[in-house]
């Protein structure tokens, strides 16, 4: 993939500056993203979570896909061509999209401990290649990623009562943030002003750098230590300090991943002119 | 390369910028200052088949008086919670109030003991309007706010809520 990149950022210019002119509009964009994530560490809860309690869970917690959090998608861009049967073409966009999602399992007593999730996606993305005719679109794809991620574990009650409160150790709302950079490709068939497009993209781990823990965002340190989220219920129920030490939390790093994207781009302006 | 190390370079320009841009800090939501009266205190257990039973069930409980700390602060302000319940018993809470970004809890910091973990009251957030909130925190059979096996609820037949009903 490396050398297709590398052509397509290396060439693609050239091909577009030898052909007369350009046309550039702004754009309407949609998709919908099927994204995955890490599984290690909210799988690691869950199985651990079920084996810790077994026989007192009348319906335990089911195993993460991975692909929970796959949402749509919506923004608005600025797409730039030059002239010709082939020629450059690059975009920016900015697109928002949030996903909600819960994750329950129920206790013998009908008590139901439930992970609520809030997922909001904010993404600045670049893409630069080559199209021909004006029809076909290849091009590279890079995107700066900020995920705003929110996870409620409530106690719900028999009369249906919902708490977030502190009766029960796990209780609170767990935020963290995950900036990431993907990288991928983007290829396009454009139909009058709409251009149709599928992108693959992979997170580029460690970048930018950092493995925050999903930590209780609260003012107040309600609880004794562990606070985070824990990826090994066993260790944090029967050895918090032994937990700490070994940083067992979920990594809200574990939340980006590979994202296969189909959208629509509707373009206002950047049209091929007409031969005279 | 160089222009793949340019855009990879303007991205983590961008994820820094769009990561920055969101506050570290959440500024405690104004509209909660002023004085609200306890319209309605209603503490109860749940039973294991789902049915309440009220112990008590009381209108004008008290004030809740939020406002300014001193110096001001964004992420907190100061409170004092005049509580009768429905024995008769006076209680007077007065320290700092916390809440979480989406206002899904509210926090009295420290008014149960002293020391910085588990002595906050925390209330689950269930009714959220101008002139209107209704806050409940929750124990089982031992006790309220933190009873001692905070792992298990199988092992208690009832569950105990306080729901406070406040208005403005």
């Amino acid at each position: 993939m490396k050398q297709l990149c590398f052509l397509l950022l290396a060439f693609s210019p050239i091909v577009g500056y030898a052909q007369n002119g350009y046309s550039a509009g702004f754009s309407l964009i949609t998709e919908y993203s099927y994204s995955s994530f890490d599984t290690k560490g909210m799988n690691g809860f869950v199985n651990t979570f079920n084996e810790f309690w077994g026989q007192k869970l009348s319906k335990p917690y089911s195993e993460f896909s991975g692909h929970e959090f796959s949402h749509p998608k919506f923004g608005i861009g600025f797409r730039f061509l030059t002239q010709g049967n082939a020629g450059f073409t690059a975009s920016t966009a900015f697109l928002y999209g949030r996903k909600k999602y819960q994750h329950s399992a129920t206790w013998a007593n009908d008590v139901q401990n439930e992970l609520d999730f809030k997922v909001r996606d904010l993404s600045w993305t670049v893409t630069t290649g080559m199209h021909i005719r004006n029809a076909i679109f290849l091009e590279v794809f890079f995107d700066a990623n900020g995920r705003k991620l929110e996870m409620a574990h409530a106690t719900i009650y028999q009369d249906g009562s919902k708490s977030l409160s502190s009766e029960y150790k796990l209780n609170g709302l767990y935020t963290g943030k995950i900036a990431s950079s993907d990288i991928g490709l983007q290829l396009g068939f454009r139909l009058g002003p709409i251009l149709l497009y599928c992108k693959p993209t992979w997170a580029l781990k460690n970048f930018p750098p950092g493995k925050d823990l999903v930590t209780l965002d609260d003012y107040t340190n309600v609880n004794y230590p562990p606070t985070d989220f824990p990826s090994d219920y066993r260790k944090y129920t029967t050895d918090p300090l032994g937990y700490v030490e070994q940083n067992l939390g979920v990594k809200t790093d574990d939340f980006e991943g590979f994202r296969l994207a189909f959208g629509a781009e509707l373009i206002f302006g950047g049209k091929n002119k007409k031969k005279d | 390369m160089k222009n793949i190390f340019a855009l990879l370079l303007l991205s983590a320009s961008l994820t820094l910028i769009l990561t920055s841009c969101q506050p570290d800090e959440i500024k405690y939501p104004d509209a909660l200052i002023g004085t609200w009266t306890i319209t309605k205190s209603e503490r109860m257990g749940i039973l294991s088949d789902g049915s309440v039973d009220k112990f008590e069930d009381i209108e004008n409980a008290g004030t809740l008086d939020i406002f300014e700390a001193t110096p001001p602060a964004e992420t907190f302000k100061e409170f004092v919670f005049n509580y009768t319940n429905f024995q008769g018993d006076k209680v007077t809470l007065n320290s700092l109030i916390y809440t979480d970004e989406d206002k899904r809890r509210v926090s009295f910091s420290k008014v149960l003991c002293g020391s910085p973990f588990e002595c906050d009251i925390v209330w689950t957030v269930e009714e959220n309007k101008k002139n209107k909130q209704v806050w409940s925190t929750y124990g089982n059979e031992e006790a309220f706010f933190y009873p001692n096996d905070r792992y298990d609820p199988t092992d208690d037949d009832l569950h105990l809520k306080w729901r406070i009903t406040l208005e403005k």
